[in-house]
């Protein structure tokens, strides 16, 4: 079964379409990526799978339950997670609270028990930091936890992004530019741990600026364009495709192949 | 560890009774310094924790004050069931209110907050055959423990410095718990905090609620103290009394709320003209806060401090 699938979709803001007549499946455990020019509808995608949007038509499901009026925290607890194109980090917390929210719905223990620091909350407590550290293992940043979100270099606060998610346990993962700022070195590092990630069994959505990244580790890629679909297909079908080369890449694409990283192979 | 702090303060609040048990500002303003402790440690939950400004705290206060008020002397009740009433009655209250008016944000909710604040007190000093109207209420009967009537006030003390390091305690649990991180979630980023599986709304309201019967109790415990209520107690002054200690301590610390609260509960016992300019010092004192320490004073300082001491040690080693 597809995990995610879209039929038809629509959102506009005030006439303006930012999405228009977009339909697409996603196959479980895959890289898709999504990629298109600034302003092609990318983050308004993420927005109305996670439910912070709503669309104005058409239908999206996940895991084959339809998402429509669903509330986002109902739809995260369908194991969706996800990461934002703007940081959306929680300044105000440590690095290993931050990722403790990221667990929230692993656990359980309401407002009174925890003022009240019952025994079960405590037992609770451990077990979420436990998991929290887990996360953050798994992304190399244990070593942060203590640390004040607001005193981590950029790079580091988009990879804490990527932890917070995990620490969701989801089964479908969206990230939003994660590489958008990164150097060549934390690029390339970037894309080893969306492909550990995908080889736990999450499904990955990618959207990425970055070809060499996108190219390198996706199984499938869209490309939107102006809110529609323009192609979609493996990496080498959306490369030669010649609408993409010229609607969207430019004399850029021609250049993609030989700018793949090499430390971003794909699995099997 | 996590609680030294606690510890350290709670030492100190036992042992000044102990020092100067006839003293008039342990005794007396103490009292009334617990009492505000409570109000603000409540209030920045709501504020602080939650990001959620409630300029109509002081409404929650008054209405607890006035179910024990009016429970004990018309009713006869018990002070304690009348206190428990009290709070059940806020709680739904609250409950109620909760879901509309935090779907308001910034200084929506705060007028709406206010206004809730201004409306309360309204009927505090309209509906005279219960409340007593603007006179107030008087002769509410003494509040007794395990059989010992509460008639000092160097037991008031003890009894608000417990309830006052109570509070304490259960803001610092809620900060390391869950539905704490959940609250500063929603501070931080609400949209991350939804798409992290937070319901929002609903957090929002729970600790809406816990804050608002916090206060209710530390008005019912106020009203037997006193033994006396009237409306001027619960105006919108002294809501806007409790954003400043808030404010002043800095959002988000339950140590900055209690020192907000301490020196704006001393300030009116040394400076004389306090009474007159009143609202003016608030006033003063909020917007002085929010351009020169938007962080407040305890955390600006405590932040100082910690740093100072770290760089020592580092020195040091
Ligand atoms: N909340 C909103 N209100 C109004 N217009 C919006 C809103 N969100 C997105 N849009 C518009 O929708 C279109 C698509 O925007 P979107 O952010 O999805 O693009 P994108 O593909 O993510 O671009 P980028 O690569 O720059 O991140 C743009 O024209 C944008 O101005
Ligand atoms: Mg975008």
């Amino acid at each position: 079964m597809a995990c995610v699938e879209v039929q038809h979709l629509d959102k506009s803001f005030g006439g303006v379409a930012a999405i228009s007549d977009l339909s697409f499946q996603v196959q479980e455990d895959i890289i898709f990526s999504v990629i298109g020019p600034n302003g092609a509808g990318k983050t308004t995608l993420f927005n109305l799978l996670t439910g912070l949007y709503s669309p104005t038509g058409g239908v999206i499901k996940i895991n084959g339950k339809g998402i429509t009026g669903l509330k986002p925290y109902e739809i995260a607890s369908m194991g969706v997670a996800r990461t934002f194109q703007n940081l959306q980090v929680f300044m105000n917390m440590t690095v290993l609270e931050n990722v403790m929210v990221g667990c929230h719905m692993r656990s359980r223990s309401g407002l009174v028990a925890g003022a009240l620091r019952l025994p079960s909350v405590l037992r609770e407590e451990k077990q979420v930091r436990e998991m929290a550290m887990e996360a953050l293992e798994f992304c190399d940043m244990a070593d942060l936890a203590g640390r004040d979100a607001d005193s981590l270099a950029y790079g580091l606060l988009k990879k804490l992004e990527i932890a917070r998610a995990l620490a969701a346990a989801p089964g479908l993962l969206l990230m939003d530019e994660p590489a958008a700022g990164l150097n060549d070195t934390e690029t390339l590092m970037l894309g080893r741990l969306i492909e550990r990630i995908s080889e736990r069994g999450v499904t990955v959505l990618l959207v990425e600026h970055n070809m060499g990244l996108v190219m390198g580790i996706s199984h499938e890629v869209l490309v939107l364009n102006y809110g529609r679909l323009l192609a979609q297909g493996s990496p080498e079908e959306v490369q030669r495709n010649p609408e993409v080369i010229t609607a969207y890449l430019g004399d850029e694409g021609r250049e993609i192949p030989h700018r793949r990283l090499s430390g971003c192979n794909r699995p099997g | 560890m996590r609680l030294a702090g606690f510890y350290l303060f709670a030492l100190f609040t036992g042992i000044l009774p102990v020092l100067f048990p006839d003293s008039y500002y342990v005794t007396v303003v103490g009292v009334t310094i617990c009492t505000n402790i409570i109000l603000a440690v409540s209030l920045n939950l709501l504020m602080g924790y939650a990001g959620q400004i409630s300029l109509g705290h002081a409404a929650f206060f008054g209405l607890g004050a006035y179910a024990s008020a009016i429970l004990t002397t018309r009713y006869s009740l018990d002070p304690w069931v009348a206190m428990s009433i009290g709070a059940v009655l806020v709680g739904i209250f609250s409950l109620v209110l909760a879901r509309p008016i935090l779907r308001l944000k910034g200084h929506y909710l705060a007028m709406a907050t206010l206004g809730f604040g201004i409306i309360i007190h309204i009927l505090f000093v309209q509906m005279d055959s219960l409340t007593g109207g603007p006179d107030g209420m008087s002769g509410i009967p003494v509040l007794r423990l395990f059989g010992i009537p509460i008639d000092s006030d160097l037991k008031w003390y003890v009894v608000m410095a417990s309830a006052m390091l109570f509070s304490i305690w259960l803001s610092l649990n809620i900060a390391d718990s869950r539905a704490g991180r959940a609250l500063a979630a929603v501070h931080g980023s609400e949209a991350a905090a939804q798409t992290m599986g937070v319901d929002t709304a609903r957090v929002k309201s729970h600790v809406f609620v816990f804050s608002a019967v916090m206060a209710a109790l530390a008005g019912s415990l106020f009203a037997h103290q006193q033994s006396f209520v009237s409306p001027e107690s619960f105006s919108f002054f002294f809501s806007i009394e409790l954003v400043t200690m808030v404010v002043l301590g800095g959002l988000a610390s339950t140590f900055g709320a209690v020192f907000g609260a301490i020196v704006l509960s001393l300030l009116p016992e040394f400076l004389l003209v306090f009474e007159d300019f009143e609202v003016i010092i608030y006033g003063t004192i909020l917007m002085a806060m929010m351009i020169f320490l938007p962080q407040g004073l305890f955390v600006t300082l405590s932040r100082k401090l910690h740093c100072m001491f770290a760089s020592r040690l580092q020195g040091t080693k």
